[in-house]
């Protein structure tokens, strides 16, 4: 059995790596463990290999220790929770898998100054550009970095399947994937828009947004720009609802955007690829690396909104 | 599933039940006798889960133990006395039997335990009644409101209303209260399900696929973030998206409540809606304001229960408002009290000036401290019925609100109560009370004495009791619901 760890069950990025591993690995059985439900158990539904279980913080150490004692645990794979990975059990040290998968360089500093990397045998992160970065910040005594990349669900993101929604748009749909944070940089979206002909409809799709504010400070730059009727803003959807959206922009003569800051891997673009949405995206972090047998992403210098703006025109039909 | 046990009361530590899994989520009850001093915290059962003979991993609902796993503390009651325990916990995929053991972890204890209840139940996110297995073509509603679930008797506001009332038009309805279903069942009728706040996005995710404009999304003056984002989601299928303006929230915000709410999200809301309904000329002229379209915005007012109409028809009478109007002068009031928008200054000093009328409150909340006046009698919270016999007596129902810009936008279900019991009305201007019959309207403090006078002497005039019938019969809920659903374009 492979045990992971990590803090939140969401609809989150975790959530389609650990399920695409336990999907691609039929053969094994995943038990994934979480400290908190934030509602991403619906993620996880139907896949018959992989279970979850939700174990508070402070149950955590007796929890492993008992499923140490009880079941044959291969591997422990920990994310973003150096303390959890430096009081592991006994029974289980010497098969600890500690996972980098944030972009962010302060935190990944942050967390290998906590990681005692002698309770761990292996660490992973997905891109080659990640495992660069964390060699400039790990200690020498630690274990050689793998790459691992993270796997596209191609079940859901394929070339075929049904658009969402099922007719084709009238308008050239520029679509983007996120949340509006700084990182994902929403607004240099808007700026490319704003400078682009009236005829682009712009869907942004985001999950794990509650706070009202940074849906109304995204409103107010729509309006700000002129951008507010030709823009629609969908919530929470889920994998196949986006897949949806991909191909309904792919067969409208669309574009998938990415204006992310930085990208340790960079699913929305890996997952736009897989349905054969063309993709521009800022050329930061693994995004370089993403391709597949037939397509890879247009790059553009971060933060070059006219470039961006002229890429639009040119990948979509309205440049054609 | 529920199974009553009656097997024999065991020896703690050498108790040991198998159990066959017959759902998603156990409860047990277990009774727990100790023969020797009760020591707490030293009798417990553990609850291990097994697919065919197979240990799956603990669950984590329950503490666990390094040697035991998952356990649950035994509430221990000294022998005659049993005390009771009951364990619940989310059955594992997979799982086909569960374990319980139980275990004593102090020397020198000595007690007995039984199991007296089993109870298998579906997930509380459970999916047993999904609302897409409504036909594609058929009509349907989806109600986002901030009103409690549907099937509690007494808590109904307007949209727990409507939606009856648009079941019984043959529409299909999915309601969303503002919180969980505190206990009511999913299903409330036989085109009613509702879903707690929880489930929004998995139950729209696979309603979006329904298209076109007989699927109606009413954000029932619910604008927060899940609301403006469906409704981005759901114009892409062609849904038709209704705005129902039932109160200001931006004055509920302003007054620390309502946190979800801001404004930009609600002139979203309001921008993109293909139609807008306020329940008071005051909202609609603020959604025109909005939206920037004079008139976008129809007023369609609160209403009157048809059962309650039903029921009262008895107090239309000429006979009773003769009766009335010949005998004391009593004024009532029911509804909420709180002294944050029922002007308690204005009902004392008014009790204070007409010392030969009678002024009886009915509801709950009434402030602790008021004077002790004569004619002044609060009768604290009473149903419908009691209602109906109590206003029997009544000459005037009141709405004495605090003026404010919250209150200017409210139209009080109260006053289609008050005319459906025959009473006249008092009331400070608000909601479309101007629409309203036999309806006096006051506007400031140094109105409502010579107003509620006018209203206790007025004789009757000719028409007034069928004007106050015609009303009240085109007051209705069954009729508000029709008017909604021909605006959204329904059959």
């Amino acid at each position: 059995m492979i045990v992971s760890a990590y803090a939140n069950c969401s609809m989150g990025g975790m959530a389609t790596v650990y399920r695409t591993r336990a999907s691609f690995n039929p053969e094994e059985s995943h038990l994934l463990v979480f400290q908190k439900d934030r509602g991403g158990r619906a993620a996880f539904r139907n896949i018959p290999n992989l279970d979850i279980r939700i174990v508070p913080r402070s149950r955590l150490h007796v929890y492993l220790q008992f499923l140490a004692s009880t079941q044959e645990v291969s591997q422990l794979r920990i994310t973003a929770d150096p303390k959890l990975a430096n009081a592991v059990p006994d029974a289980i040290r010497g098969r600890v898998v500690y996972e980098f998968h944030s972009s962010a360089l302060d935190a990944l500093s942050a967390e290998i100054d906590q990681l005692d990397f002698n309770n761990v045998s292996q660490l992973w992160t997905p891109s080659r550009y990640m495992k660069t970065a964390l060699g400039h910040l790990l200690p020498e005594h630690a274990p050689r970095v793998s790459v691992v990349p993270n796997l596209v669900d191609t079940t859901v993101f394929r070339e075929d399947g049904e658009r969402f929604p099922y007719a084709r748009a009238h308008a050239i749909p520029i679509l983007w994937v996120g949340r509006f944070d700084a990182g994902k940089n929403v607004r240099d979206l808007l700026r490319a828009m704003s400078i682009l002909p009236a005829r682009y409809m712009i869907h942004i799709v985001v999950s794990l947004e509650s706070d009202p504010d940074r849906l109304a400070q995204t409103l107010a730059e729509l309006d700000a720009y002129g951008l507010s009727d030709r823009t629609r803003i969908h919530l929470n959807l889920s994998q196949a609802k986006i897949a949806g959206l991909y191909r309904y922009t792919r067969d409208s003569g669309g574009i998938f955007c990415s204006t992310s800051l930085g990208e340790s891997f960079g699913y929305s673009v890996a997952e736009a690829l897989a349905t054969r949405t063309p993709v521009v995206a800022y050329d930061v972090g693994a995004i370089g690396e993403l391709s597949t047998a037939f397509d890879s992403p247009y790059l553009v210098p971060v933060g070059d909104i006219e470039g961006l703006a002229r890429t639009i025109l040119l990948l979509t039909r309205e440049g054609n | 599933m529920t199974e009553q046990t009656h097997l024999p009361a065991t020896d703690v530590q050498f108790f040991e039940a198998h159990l066959p899994v017959g759902g998603e989520r156990l409860s047990v009850r277990l009774q727990c006798t100790a023969s020797t001093p009760v020591r707490e915290r030293s009798a417990l059962v553990s609850v291990a889960f097994y697919a065919d003979e197979k240990l799956l991993p603990p669950v984590g609902d329950l503490a666990v133990n390094p040697t035991i796993g998952s356990y649950a503390y035994l509430n221990i009651a000294e022998h005659p006395e049993a005390s009771e325990t009951d364990v619940a916990v989310e059955v594992p995929t997979g799982a086909t039997s569960v374990a319980i053991r139980g275990h004593l972890w102090k020397q020198g204890t000595s007690a007995t335990v039984r199991i007296t209840d089993v109870e298998f139940t579906p997930s509380a996110d459970g999916q047993a009644d999904e609302p897409w297995n409504i036909a594609s073509d058929d009509p349907l509603i989806v109600l986002y409101t901030t009103a409690p679930p549907m099937g509690h008797q007494t808590l109904g506001l307007r949209p727990n209303r409507l939606a009856r009332e648009y079941a019984r038009l043959g529409i299909q309805v999915v309601f969303f209260p503002f919180s969980s279903l505190q206990g009511q069942p999913t299903r409330v009728g036989p085109k009613i399900v509702q879903f707690p706040q929880d489930d929004f996005h998995r139950v729209m995710d696979h309603l979006a696929t329904r298209k076109g404009p007989q699927n109606v999304f009413v954000c029932s003056s619910f604008p927060d973030i899940r609301a403006t984002t469906a409704i981005d989601t759901l114009r892409m299928s062609g849904w038709h998206i209704m705005y129902e303006v039932r109160d200001d929230m931006e004055e509920f915000h302003r007054v620390g409540y309502s946190k979800w709410y801001r404004p930009a999200l609600e002139r979203r809301v309001a921008r993109v809606a293909d139609t807008i309904v306020a329940v008071s000329p005051r909202l609609a002229t603020k959604m025109d304001i909005l939206v920037g379209a004079p008139g976008v915005a129809d007023v369609i007012p609160n209403a009157v229960a048809d059962e309650f109409v039903e029921a009262t028809k008895n107090l239309r009478t000429t006979s009773t408002m003769r009766t009335r109007l010949s005998g004391p002068k009593v004024v009532g009031y029911i509804g909420h009290l709180t002294p944050a928008w029922f002007d308690w200054p204005l009902i004392v000093d008014a009790a204070r000036k007409m010392p030969d009328v009678s002024f009886e409150i009915i509801g709950h909340g009434a402030p602790t401290r008021l004077p002790s006046l004569r004619n002044l009698h609060i009768l604290g919270p009473r149903d419908h019925d009691e209602f109906v016999e109590i206003c029997q007596h009544w000459r005037v129902g009141v709405i004495p609100f605090k003026p404010s810009t919250l209150t200017r936008a409210v139209d009080p279900n109260k006053v289609y109560e008050y005319l459906a019991v025959g009473l006249r009305v008092v009331t400070a201007r608000m909601g479309a009370v101007t629409d309203c019959p036999s309806t006096y309207i006051y506007d400031d403090s140094v109105e409502f004495v010579p107003t509620l006078h006018e209203a206790l002497t007025t004789p009757m005039h000719g028409s007034e009791l069928s004007d106050i019938d015609d009303f009240v019969q085109a007051s209705r809920w069954s009729s508000r619901a029709r008017a909604i659903a021909t605006k959204a374009g329904l059959p």
